[in-house]
């Protein structure tokens, strides 16, 4: 999709937002919602939504819920543009640290952690797709769901900058997220007690099954549309145990991760945000621009230098923060630091892109686990 | 512009005189064709050229503007408008004679004032750091944008701002900046036989007036190295220069 079909998708959005909520510079809001499997949150139109403040608890709510962040999907529409995809590339690993940043805030959850694949480590995954990005607007579509295949609730999130001055710092962009924590907690206080603790077993479970289907394959049932717990298992199954010690080691990698992504936001976030503010800087130049023109044409004409300057001037202002957010973009691009863990009296080294050490860790500690109970490799 | 520019002067004439001596009945044929062609040649302006299969020499490394072999922007301008003024004694001395003049056209003289002060803008980036390997050039251009062209690529970026369109024709590296408001900076890059020298050539054009305005530079090579002090890049504070740690003679 070319870049001016995407503006003027953004476009098109931005003008039902302005025309359903006051605007005042920086527009916050959930403009759409889905509605879940079981029907309790059903809102299928337009709903725009003025930023939520964040609801903070007293505490983590009981039984305490871990929270999986996948990094978030680059969408469909960067594949065709070199530029854009080295841009959406660098978002989608910036925002789950802001998304993950709003959660812990909230003092409501049990351990939040960016993860590069949506999986049991946690009971619930948080999924989000970057469906307009180009430095003026952004548009996410955020889906919650646990690991019995229950979608919580699907939103789509949009931020509109209209002043480059807004866009220098990660503000507007955290508080953006809110909105997902307070959905959470929402759906989280509808379930029993008892429905949240059977939540946190299934988890579990689904986890054990992942590295011994032959011996849990039986505790869940499948058959219904979203998996159900059969039965548990002692609490005192040997097997438990070293599926315990096999998930922390999973959270040793989840957490030099995490580490990654921090040192990233310090390292790119100041570029990143100068790109933001030289493309609101553009975008507004050039409906500047197109005013301008609309009137020459109706006779009222600038000077032949100022025009030609001030348009020279915007293409150049954007080349050059484009190139140096592609150039920073490239040396992060699949470059993520080779991660150093020690298991089992054993140190290992993981290289390569972030999916990839994930994917290198989890057959690891696979191995471990066959090793340990004796079976075959 | 081109379509203009070849539909001018005595061409015109020329094209006016065959057309009379056409059969009328034939004429709308002709017509027909005529715009079918010059819708043709006019739509292939946005295609860039094909890349030459002829591989490019070297351009790589740091270069520097040789003042004394390039073009001033003020003596193009002085040369420019004495071409404007001979232009306009050439119309005045036929109109005085009541014969028809086919000349160029003149435009609009303060279009031509402006794009000169472009012209200024355009080219005065001193310093080139060209990095070229077998699928990409890309001419970083101190305190402005790097040109770049790929290989492999269509050879065009476009966005709402401006098209952008570069190749290599076998001789020389072409990038074509046109933006929105009819403003077009065409860059030519050639290099010496003996690889110590870069030619760059300008040529600004809009269409508020008939003249382009072109002007040529002179680079020579540099040694970063040797030049007192370094720059490197940096996230936090940019461009960042030292004179320490450099080696001098």
């Amino acid at each position: 999709m070319s870049l001016s079909a995407r503006r003027c998708r953004a476009l098109v959005i931005c003008g039902l937002m302005i025309g359903l909520i006051p605007v005042s510079g920086c527009t916050t809001g959930v403009f759409a919602s889905k509605g879940n499997q079981r029907g309790d949150e059903v809102v299928s139109t337009i709903s725009p939504a003025p930023v939520e403040p964040l609801m903070i608890g007293d505490g983590p709510l009981l039984p305490l819920l871990d929270v999986n962040v996948v990094i978030f999907d680059v969408g469909q529409d960067a594949a065709e543009d070199e530029a854009l995809m080295a841009v959406r590339k660098l978002e989608s690993r910036l925002l789950p640290g802001l998304l993950r940043e709003a959660l812990v805030r909230s003092d409501q959850w049990g351990a939040v952690r960016v993860v590069p694949n949506a999986s049991a480590l946690a009971p619930v995954n948080i999924q989000a797709t970057i469906l307009v990005s180009d430095g003026r607007d952004l548009t996410l579509d955020v889906r919650v769901s646990d690991v019995t295949g229950e979608e919580w609730f699907e939103l789509q999130l949009a931020e509109t900058q209209a002043q480059e001055t807004e866009a220098d710092n990660f503000a507007g962009l955290s508080n953006l997220f809110y909105v997902v924590s307070n959905r959470m907690r929402k759906h989280w206080l509808s379930r029993s007690e008892e429905q949240r603790a059977r939540l946190i077993s299934t988890a579990d479970i689904l986890y054990a099954r992942e590295l011994a289907p032959d011996v849990f394959a039986d505790y869940v049932d499948s058959t219904s549309p979203t998996l159900t717990l059969k039965r548990e298992p002692a609490k005192n199954e040997p097997m438990l145990g070293r599926v315990r010690r096999i998930k922390n080691q999973e959270y040793l990698f989840c957490d030099a991760i995490d580490e990654q992504l921090g040192n990233l936001l310090e390292l790119a976030g100041p570029t990143y945000l100068l790109w933001r503010q030289a493309a609101i800087e553009q975008a507004n130049w050039l409906d500047h621009y197109e005013s301008m023109a609309a009137s020459r044409t109706a006779g009222q004409s600038g000077g032949a230098f100022s025009r030609m300057q001030s348009s020279y001037a915007a293409y150049r202002s954007y080349r050059v923060q484009e190139q140096a957010l592609l150039e920073l973009a490239e040396a992060l691009e699949g470059e993520s630091e080779p991660v150093v863990l020690s298991v089992e009296d054993a140190v290992f080294t993981l290289e390569g892109t972030l999916e990839a050490q994930y994917a290198t860790w989890r057959e690891l500690l696979q191995e471990i686990f066959l090793l340990e109970r004796g079976g075959p490799l | 512009m081109g379509c203009r520019r070849a539909l001018t002067g005595r061409a015109v004439a020329n094209l006016h005189c065959s057309f009379r001596c056409v059969a009328p009945g034939r004429r709308l044929l002709l017509i027909a064709l005529l715009l079918a062609a010059a819708l043709v040649a006019c739509g292939t302006n946005n295609t860039p050229p094909e890349m030459s299969a002829v591989p490019a020499p070297d351009f790589s490394g740091h270069w520097e503007v040789n003042y004394g072999r390039s073009d001033s922007v003020q003596n193009q301008l002085n040369s420019t408008f004495r071409e404007v003024q001979r232009e306009m004694r050439r119309r005045r001395e036929a109109a005085e004679k009541g014969a028809p003049y086919h000349g160029p056209g003149l435009g609009d003289v303060d279009t031509l004032f402006a794009l000169a002060s472009m012209a200024e803008l355009v080219v005065e980036p001193a310093l080139l750091e060209i990095d070229q390997d077998t699928q990409r050039i890309r001419i970083q251009r101190e305190n402005s944008f790097a040109l770049i062209c790929a290989l492999d690529t269509s050879g065009q970026d476009v966005n709402r701002l401006g098209r952008e369109t570069c190749w290599w024709d076998g001789q020389q590296w072409h990038f074509v900046i046109q933006l929105p408001d009819g403003l077009n900076v065409a860059h030519r890059f050639t290099r010496s036989e003996d690889g110590n020298s870069l030619a760059q050539r300008t040529k600004l054009s809009d269409p508020g007036t008939g003249h382009d305005f072109v002007i040529s530079q002179i680079f020579d090579r540099y040694d970063p190295a040797e030049r007192g002090f370094s720059c490197i890049k940096t996230l936090s504070r940019g461009r960042v220069c030292t004179t320490e740690g450099v080696h001098r003679e």
